[in-house]
């Protein structure tokens, strides 16, 4: 389990605490989406929940991180990396430079930790396969699309086999398959007992992918429950943030005056398992 | 001293085998190291053993691997290029200072200066082709992942590598702040002058963004255990047979005697 106590982070050199007052559980096979609206804190936090802040960006933090009962506040980076990855949101500051080929790319994180070759080349082959990108193996990891390089970075970190992850609006550069391929991955990790925190603030991304939403609003949360609830929660859109098509859907029927049973009809168009095709499907 | 990777080993097997970046020589498949010597020797002697000996000693020394590696048009026209403009300048220079000179008889000068813009035209040529000779046929990944199974802290390389890759990101990030400006009306004029002058004010922000590039990053790496001490795990590197070491271990010799040579007076 990953426990964040955060009374109060703030940035270096800043004045105002960036996050404050929240305390955050993720169980194994969890995936808890974060939302808010800008300038709320999410991606903040997620440096919190993944370790890197205070570790690496510096910053002043009143609070703790645990992972799996073992405290990680003031442990250096790379330990912490070991636990909790972290996936940025634009792919192309993520790509080393350092490797030539996208399978030495995904082996980089595997080779810092100085893993066995043997290992390293089953577990790279592995991920490739997991996020169906086999086929860019050898290809430059410089000259790759937005949608490329974004799998391969989330095939980065998960090369690496961090119990939890934290990943910033993973899809923000994946065309509608992508953004599936995705969603079907961070599934299947979540079974294999992985803990997600998915950053995202495109509701329709979140819907049908996690079972529980945390809803930020001036660094710190306001919301912390089952997604259903959440998503059907009016200050979403007090927050100027849109709640999934179908609930809007729904919505702006019962106002056109059409009678029907509004909770079964947003039940029947919640997405399945897979998550994250709202754009594809609809 | 880090332990040395067992012998063969750079034959990676399975699929790692394809990831060495393709030689198109045999020379471009030479050790990086072994390259970077052959450059390095002739470099020193092209600036340190006097009068014409030393630059043609160095381009004899250069010649086979130029040939070797198919790069004779490239480099003979690379060495031109950055010699020859230097040379009449060296030669120019002489020449007017020569004939104000006092001490030089007045037809000498013109003799002199053809012998200053000869031995820089040399020189500079002798250079211009050892330092091509290297870039061009050397992988920077391979010389990375050699120097760091020589034991130079993988901190260093990746800070190496990450420079060398900022110039092209830089280029990259111009180019589409350029084409952007131009698409909100911005003029770019014609000609390198014209595309300076639009591109001043783009200085700034480039060099912003590339830093906050490098920000993040710096944290994305680190997200990837690269901050973790010790050494790690390389999945191939460069093939460094005992003939090349042996043909490394000569040439430093040489050169040590040739600069022993220079220093004790007996090249002079």
């Amino acid at each position: 389990m990953l426990r964040l106590v955060c009374r109060s982070y703030r940035y270096p050199a800043a004045r105002e605490p960036a996050v404050h007052d929240v305390a955050v559980e993720i169980r194994h096979g969890e995936i808890v989406g974060l939302t808010g609206p800008n300038e709320a804190g999410k991606s903040t936090l997620g440096l919190l929940a993944a370790g890197m802040a205070p570790a690496v960006v510096g910053g002043a933090f009143d609070g703790y991180l645990e992972v799996d009962g073992e405290r990680m506040t003031g442990r250096p980076g790379y330990e912490v990396a070991q636990r909790v990855g972290y996936v940025f949101q634009n792919p192309a500051t993520q790509i080393s430079q350092v490797s030539s080929t996208v399978f030495e790319e995904v082996a980089l994180g595997p080779m810092n930790l100085g893993l066995d070759r043997a290992e390293i080349v089953a577990r790279v082959e592995e991920t490739l396969g997991r996020l169906a990108i086999g086929d860019l193996a050898l290809r430059d990891p410089r000259r790759l699309s937005g949608g490329e390089a974004q799998l391969v970075a989330i095939a980065s970190l998960l090369a690496m086999h961090p119990a939890h992850l934290v990943l910033d609006e993973p899809t923000a550069q994946l065309d509608p398959a992508g953004t599936r391929l995705v969603g079907a991955a961070l599934h299947a990790l979540a079974a294999t007992g992985t803990a997600l925190l998915v950053i995202e603030h495109k509701l329709d991304l979140l819907d049908g992918l996690c079972e529980r939403l945390l809803l930020m609003d001036h660094g710190t949360v306001v919301r912390d429950g089952p997604a259903e609830t959440v998503f059907a929660d009016r200050l979403l859109e007090a927050l100027a943030i849109l709640p999934p098509s179908r609930i809007r859907i729904a919505r702006a029927a019962r106002a056109a005056g059409v009678r029907f049973d509004e909770a079964a009809v947003v039940a029947a168009l919640r997405p399945g398992p897979g998550g994250l095709d709202a754009e594809a499907g609809r | 001293m880090p332990p040395e990777p067992p012998a063969g080993a750079a034959e990676a097997p399975g699929s790692l085998a394809r990831l060495r970046p393709p030689a198109a020589t045999r020379y471009h498949a030479c050790n990086p190291a072994t390259k970077l010597t052959l450059s390095g020797v002739a470099l020193v002697v092209a600036l340190v053993v006097p009068g014409a000996t030393g630059p043609l000693a160095a381009l004899a020394l250069l010649a086979g691997p130029v040939v070797w590696a198919r790069l004779v048009r490239r480099i003979s026209l690379l060495s031109a290029q950055v010699s020859a403009p230097l040379a009449v300048l060296a030669g120019l220079e002489r020449f007017a200072l020569g004939s104000r000179s006092a001490g030089v008889a007045a037809g000498s000068a013109p003799w002199n200066a053809a012998a200053v813009a000869l031995d820089v035209l040399l020189r500079v040529a002798a250079v211009t082709a050892a330092a091509a000779l290297f870039a061009w046929t050397t992988d920077r990944r391979a010389m990375a992942l050699d120097l760091e199974r020589r034991g130079v802290p993988h901190g260093l390389v990746f800070g190496v590598l990450g420079l060398l890759g900022l110039a092209p990101a830089v280029r990259d990030r111009v180019g589409q702040i350029t084409a952007a400006q131009r698409a909100r009306g911005l003029a770019i004029g014609r000609g390198p002058w014209g595309a300076f002058r639009a591109r001043l004010p783009l200085v700034f922000p480039t060099l912003v963004s590339a830093i906050n590039d490098w920000s993040e990053g710096s944290l994305a790496m680190e997200s990837r255990a690269s901050g973790r001490p010790g050494r790690r795990t390389l999945l191939w590197w460069p093939p460094d047979p005992p003939l090349e070491r042996r043909f490394r271990a000569a040439l430093l010799g040489a050169v040590l005697l040739v600069i022993a040579a220079r220093l004790g007076g007996w090249l002079a």
